[in-house]
Order: structure tokens, then C-alpha cells, then sequence
């Protein structure tokens, strides 16, 4: 406080120039890292709420709801309901129930005599034969299904889909193969003449025409007698919506997420429940490892002292994958029962995961016991006590919140080991798939969205488990 | 009794030779030495915490040499005190009885007893974390005489605290020595300490015992006033 009368006194003349850029790179170098270390958690979230599910469908009409086979002749009823998709058909104004068929004997036959279907390739009509051939509803005579009557395949879906491809097999020549497609209102959107072949086996391809997207809800196929239809193709939204779900068009998009996907499936919940039970296993056989050696490091000093420090960290430095292969080959030495109960089952995953997660719990534990005042337990033991009840009684109540951090940070290593358990575990869906496999498994088969799903599982895992050690553990121990 | 008679210790680097020294039994002995001069080692030596190379440690009527810290019948205090984090007060003071398997009521009666004298009653049910320096040494008091030792050693019980305390936590000194009868040995630097509390006084230096002053025909000091030696 200057008096006002007086004259404004000079600056002090200052050798130091402003510390402002000092911390504003400081700040930059820093807060680089802290935005990327956010950001790419923040970009997991944004794919999981922007993804599109939709996906183009290839229907098999061959197989049902579990993916099994269903046999040649055999009638369908609904076995498409994941799809949201019925079909059935009628014949002289009857629905009738659907067979299905593989008409390949029909199709393949290689007459040189006859002229080829000049659309379609062999080799497709092969693929396309694959995913089977839905045919008139007639029970079959003599092995075969019968052909004599026109039909119409109706398909009908319970949330509108984008039609890309259908192909209509027409195994008789006939011409007078039409499509037609309407819209949630029952309006007729799109009616398709498919122009007669000549050829005894005709595959024509019905294609909805991409340039505008329209949706549909039913397709209907009249087929001349003899017709057949395979390779159905749409995009749809890879979910079957309930009935409300029309009414609360964002509450259903909530529930409809990339994981609430990936929960359903069953591989996925098996590998978090193997998870969390492997690494809480870990976490609590690495505490019971980690808490004498951390004493024993810790209060005492030998001969080697040093050599066994050294020693224990051998697994913190050692490459995962290493450790992995000399687990896996050091169980070729161990008799042979023995080596099947653990390598490629369970136990595998768990001793993967221990060989580290071990290492990190027991230089915690070590620190911590390094933390506590040894004159505790010297008082203990002047009022009375041995040394167990000294340890049992004064120390380890102390090392309370130590021994959490060393668990939490066990734990969470666990949850993230990968190398060793491809090693030495194999990745083994519904036996030996952990969160970290199965984020490997879903990458490999292409399902980006199922991946970052669990990989955000075991984000919000890390989380928690920072948040406990943060909380209760002991502040600047965790690694 | 405390007696050592040419005791000498190792403890890492440190080295002490043939420490003699004698405290009768119910005698206040205050040992003094400056910081590093191996005052605490020599204390934890008679607990039974720091090896002994040679020499004896008579505790009462035994010789404790080779006996383990539990055996030995002494309450030690060390610096700060050294509380259990994890225990409430009322915990600490019956410790000592609950590793002896001391009847519930019995215990009981000797921690109002102790709390009583050393005025904590009421911070028996209270964690140790928040309390003052001077209430942090009455309950390591309490704590190391709860099993009614014949021997008390303190290391440096008044260095950390401020004159009033002091004052309060040295009359209590003295009323444990009136009422319990234990041996104390006492250690500081603080010569002023010394004056007030010691029967006997022992200079430590250079890792022998130097000289000692033997105060014990004195009378009780004035109670409420230090003697200003410095």
C-alpha cells in the first residue's frame, strides 16, 4: 500500500524474467499426456454410444436360433427370431409351414448339353447352395420335396431392414418370378419382374437398389412351381426390438449398446466370471506369498540379501511372453498328470497371472512393512508378545491398508495379463477366455464393438480398483 | 536393579565397549549423552532388542543376558512413544494383559486403575492418531507399565514437548516412581530434566559410561519449578 500523495515508486529492476513460460511448458509437456491418457478413454466411450450395430445379414436358412444344422426336409417354424425376421408361405391362399431343402443335385449337375446360367459362377451357386434353399411346403415324396405348384415366400420383419440381395432359384426354367417389397404401412414400395432365362436352372438376383435408403418390413417372392429361394441378404440393426421399444425409440437405443451385446453372449459373460474369480484368487495367493517375503525382506538382513531382492523383480522385468513360454516349458519336466490338470486349463490361467501379478504385491508389501516403525514392534515385544504374536498382532493390523494397495494392485495386473496366458493358457473360448482374451478373440473375428465393450469392462475394473486403492490403501505405494 | 557390568555392544557400525553402570532398585536413573552417542542402542540392549557381545544385564534378580524381550519383565518407551496406529487407548492398555490371558474383569479394573492415575480416562475409547504429544506419552506409560514390570525404560519421553506439558508428564514421573516402585532408567539430553528427575545420573560418552552422580540422599525437588541447570 503506496501512500497516494507520493510519487509511483520504479519497478524494482529484476535479472528474472516472468515465470510464466517456465510453467507453461511445464504444462504443455505434461498436459499432453493427460489429455491423451483421457482422451483415448474418452474415444472407447464415444465409439461404444455412436457405433452403428447395423450389419448385413447373410440368413442361412439352414440353421436355427443356436446355430445348429437343421436337417434336409425338415419343416421350419420360426426359427429366425433373432433376426426379427418370420417367414412362411402361401400356397393357393393357405400359409403353410416351410421346408427346407438342398437342391444341389438339381442345381450343380454339370450337363455340358445344357447352356449354363450365364449370372452366376459356379463356385457362387456353390456358396450360395451352402446357406441352403427354402422350397415349396409339400411333404416330400420319395426323398423329394415337391415342386409342382407356384408359391410365395412371404418374409416379414418385425423392425424394418434394408434388403440388398435375394436370389431366386428356379430350378424348371419357368419364367413369371416376381418381387415385391412394402414398407412398415403394408404400402407396396418396389415390384420386380425378373425377366424369364432359358436356362433349366435359373438364378436370378434380386437386388434393392442402394441408392436410396428404404426400408421395408415385408418381401414377398411369387415363385413359378419348382422355385426355390436362397441368399437372402439385409441389413438390419442387429437387434430385435421388444414392443415398447417403438415407443421409447432412445431408451431403446440405450439399451441397445455394443455392451448389453456383448453381455449377451455367453462366451463373454464366462470370461468375466473366469476373470473375476482368477484374479481375486491371484490377488489373494499373492498377498499370502507377498506378506512373509515382504517381512522377511523387509525387517531381516542375510546372506544374499541383495541376490534375492534382485531376484523378485525378475518378473517385473522379464517380457510377459517369457514368462509364459519358461512357465510352459518348465511343466514339460513335471509328470504328466500334473502338466494336464494345469497347462491350457484353469489353473494355467491362475499361475500365469501369479508369476506377475506376485512380483508387484510382494515389493508393495515390502515397502509397506519398510514403512512401519520397527519400534511398534519392538514395544510388542517387550510387553510380552513372540514374534508371531508381535507380527500377527501389531504389525500386520498396521500394514491394514498396505496389504489392500498390494491386493487391489495384484488384482488389477491380473486382470490385464495377456501374454503369458496365450502362452501358457491357450485362449480356449468357455475354458481359459479372460477379459484380455476375449479382447483379442473379438478383434480377431472382427467385432470392433463387442472388443472396446470389454475392453471398457476391464477399463471400469482398473477404475474401481484404483479408486479402492486410492481410498483405502496406502497413498504412494501403488505402482 | 538395573546393573550392567562390562557390557559391550555392535550395532551395525556403532560400537560400545564395556558399559558398567548400576541403578538400585526403586532409584531413578537418568543416563545423558548427546544425540549419536549410542544412548538409545544401550537402552535397547537392555530390552533385549540389541545383541549383546559380552558383558551381563541383571535385571532385578536375574540375569537377562540371553533372555528374550518378553521374558524380561521391563515396560519400555520410545521415542514418540511408538503407539499402535490401529488401537484406541483403551486397547493399548490392555494389551500387554490380553497376551497374558489376564481374566476380563481383572483387566479391566487395571486400565481404570492406570487410566486414573495417568489421568486419560477419558480418552480410553479415543484412536491414538489425534492425540497431543503429551497425552501420546501417557498412554505409552500406560502402556508399558500396565503389566507391572519392575524395570521402566524411557528413551527421551519429554524431548518433544512444550514446557507445560512438561511439566505436567515430569510430576507424573515422579508420582510413578512413588506409587509403582519400578527401577527407571531415563534417557535425554536434557540436563535441566536430569536435575529435576534423577536418583542417579550417568554421562555417556564416546560409547562408555563417564561419570556418575549419585543423587539419591537428596530430598524430592520442590514440586511445580525446574531447577534452571543448563
Amino acid at each position: 500500500m503506496s501512500d497516494v500523495s507520493e510519487a509511483p515508486k520504479p519497478a524494482i529492476p529484476s535479472a528474472v524474467n516472468s515465470d510464466v513460460p517456465f510453467f507453461l511448458v511445464l504444462g504443455l509437456i505434461g498436459g499432453t499426456y493427460v489429455i491423451l491418457i483421457l482422451g483415448i478413454l474418452l474415444a472407447d466411450l464415444a465409439y461404444i454410444v455412436s457405433v452403428d450395430q447395423s450389419q448385413s445379414l447373410d440368413v442361412d436358412f439352414a440353421r436355427d436360433d443356436a446355430d445348429r444344422r437343421i436337417p434336409s426336409g425338415s419343416r421350419l417354424t420360426s426359427q429366425f427370431d433373432r433376426y426379427g425376421l418370420k417367414i412362411h408361405c402361401e400356397q393357393g391362399g393357405n400359409q403353410q409351414a416351410l421346408v427346407i431343402d438342398n437342391l444341389q443335385q438339381y442345381v450343380v449337375a454339370d450337363n455340358p448339353a445344357q447352356p449354363k446360367n450365364p449370372q452366376v459362377s459356379k463356385s457362387e451357386q456353390l456358396a450360395m447352395l451352402s446357406k441352403n434353399v427354402l422350397v415349396a411346403p409339400s411333404p416330400a415324396q420319395d426323398g423329394q420335396p415337391e415342386l409342382s405348384k407356384p408359391v410365395r415366400y412371404v418374409f416379414s420383419w418385425s423392425k424394418p431392414v434394408s434388403i440388398t440381395q435375394l436370389r431366386c432359384i428356379n430350378i424348371r426354367g419357368q419364367s413369371d418370378v416376381t418381387v415385391v417389397t412394402r414398407n412398415a404401412a403394408g404400402e407396396e414400395i418396389n415390384r420386380q419382374e425378373l425377366r424369364p432365362n432359358r436356362a433349366p436352372v435359373q438364378l436370378q438376383t434380386f437386388t434393392w437398389s442402394d441408392e436410396q435408403e428404404v426400408l421395408i418390413s415385408r418381401l414377398e417372392v411369387n415363385l413359378p412351381a419348382g422355385g426355390g429361394v436362397t441368399g437372402l441378404r439385409f441389413v438390419w440393426g442387429g437387434y430385435v426390438p421388444g414392443r415398447w421399444e417403438a415407443r421409447f425409440p432412445f431408451l431403446s437405443r440405450l439399451i441397445h449398446n455394443p455392451f448389453t451385446t456383448a453381455l449377451s453372449k455367453p462366451e463373454i459373460r464366462y470370461s468375466i466370471r473366469l476373470s473375476l474369480i482368477s484374479c481375486t484368487i491371484t490377488a489373494l495367493l499373492s498377498l499370502w506369498v507377498a506378506i512373509p517375503i515382504g517381512y522377511l525382506m523387509s525387517r531381516f538382513r542375510f546372506f544374499g540379501h541383495s541376490l534375492l531382492d534382485a531376484i523378485l523383480d525378475i518378473p517385473i522385468v522379464l517380457p510377459p511372453l517369457v514368462i509364459g513360454l519358461s512357465l510352459l516349458i518348465a511343466f514339460q519336466f513335471l509328470p504328466v498328470p500334473l502338466r494336464e490338470w494345469v497347462v491350457y486349463e484353469i489353473p494355467a490361467v491362475i499361475l500365469a497371472q501369479f508369476m506377475v501379478a506376485c512380483a508387484f504385491a510382494v515389493r508393495t508389501m515390502r515397502a509397506t512393512f519398510d514403512q512401519i516403525d520397527v519400534r511398534r514392534e519392538h514395544v510388542a515385544l517387550t510387553l510380552g508378545c513372540s514374534r508371531c504374536q508381535a507380527f500377527l498382532r501389531v504389525v500386520l493390523p498396521e500394514a491394514s491398508r498396505g496389504t489392500l494397495t498390494a491386493a487391489t494392485l495384484a488384482w488389477a495386473r491380473a486382470l490385464g495379463e495377456f501374454g503369458p496366458l496365450l502362452i501358457f493358457a491357450g485362449a480356449t473360448r468357455n475354458k481359459t477366455e479372460v477379459l484380455s482374451t476375449t479382447v483379442f478373440l473379438e478383434m480377431n473375428v472382427g467385432d470392433l464393438g463387442a472388443a472396446v465393450a470389454v475392453s471398457l469392462i476391464m477399463v471400469t475394473g482398473a477404475v474401481l480398483v484404483l479408486i479402492v486403492a486410492r481410498v483405502w490403501g496406502t497413498r504412494g505405494l501403488t505402482i | 536393579m538395573i546393573q550392567l557390568n562390562d557390557v559391550s555392544i555392535t550395532a551395525g557400525d556403532f560400537h560400545m565397549a564395556e558399559i558398567s553402570l548400576t541403578i538400585p532398585t526403586g532409584q531413578y536413573g537418568v543416563l545423558m549423552g548427546r544425540t549419536g552417542s549410542g544412548k538409545t542402542t544401550l537402552l535397547e540392549a537392555i530390552a533385549g532388542l540389541a545383541n549383546v557381545n559380552q558383558g551381563q544385564i541383571i535385571l532385578g534378580d536375574y540375569d537377562v543376558t540371553r533372555a528374550k524381550p518378553s521374558q524380561r519383565n521391563l515396560g519400555y518407551v520410545p521415542q514418540d512413544g511408538a503407539l499402535f496406529s490401529t488401537m484406541s487407548v483403551h486397547d493399548h492398555l490392555s494389551f500387554a494383559l490380553k497376551i497374558r490371558n489376564f481374566p476380563r474383569i481383572d483387566t479391566e479394573r487395571r486400565v481404570k486403575e492406570l487410566a486414573e492415575m495417568l489421568e486419560i480416562t477419558h480418552l480410553l475409547q479415543r484412536n491414538t492418531l489425534k492425540l497431543s504429544g503429551g497425552e501420546r506419552q501417557r498412554v505409552a506409560l500406560g502402556r508399558a507399565l500396565s503389566f507391572g514390570p519392575t524395570t521402566l525404560l524411557l528413551d527421551e519421553p519429554l524431548s518433544a514437548l512444550d514446557q507445560q506439558t512438561l511439566e505436567q508428564i515430569c510430576a507424573l514421573l515422579e508420582t510413578i516412581k512413588q506409587e509403582t516402585g519400578v527401577t527407571v532408567l531415563h534417557i535425554t539430553h536434557n540436563r535441566s530434566e536430569a536435575d529435576r528427575l534423577a536418583d542417579c545420573l550417568f554421562h555417556l560418552e564416546e560409547g562408555a559410561v563417564t561419570s556418575v552422580e549419585d543423587f539419591s540422599s537428596k530430598t524430592t525437588p520442590q514440586t511445580g519449578s525446574l531447577p534452571d541447570g543448563s
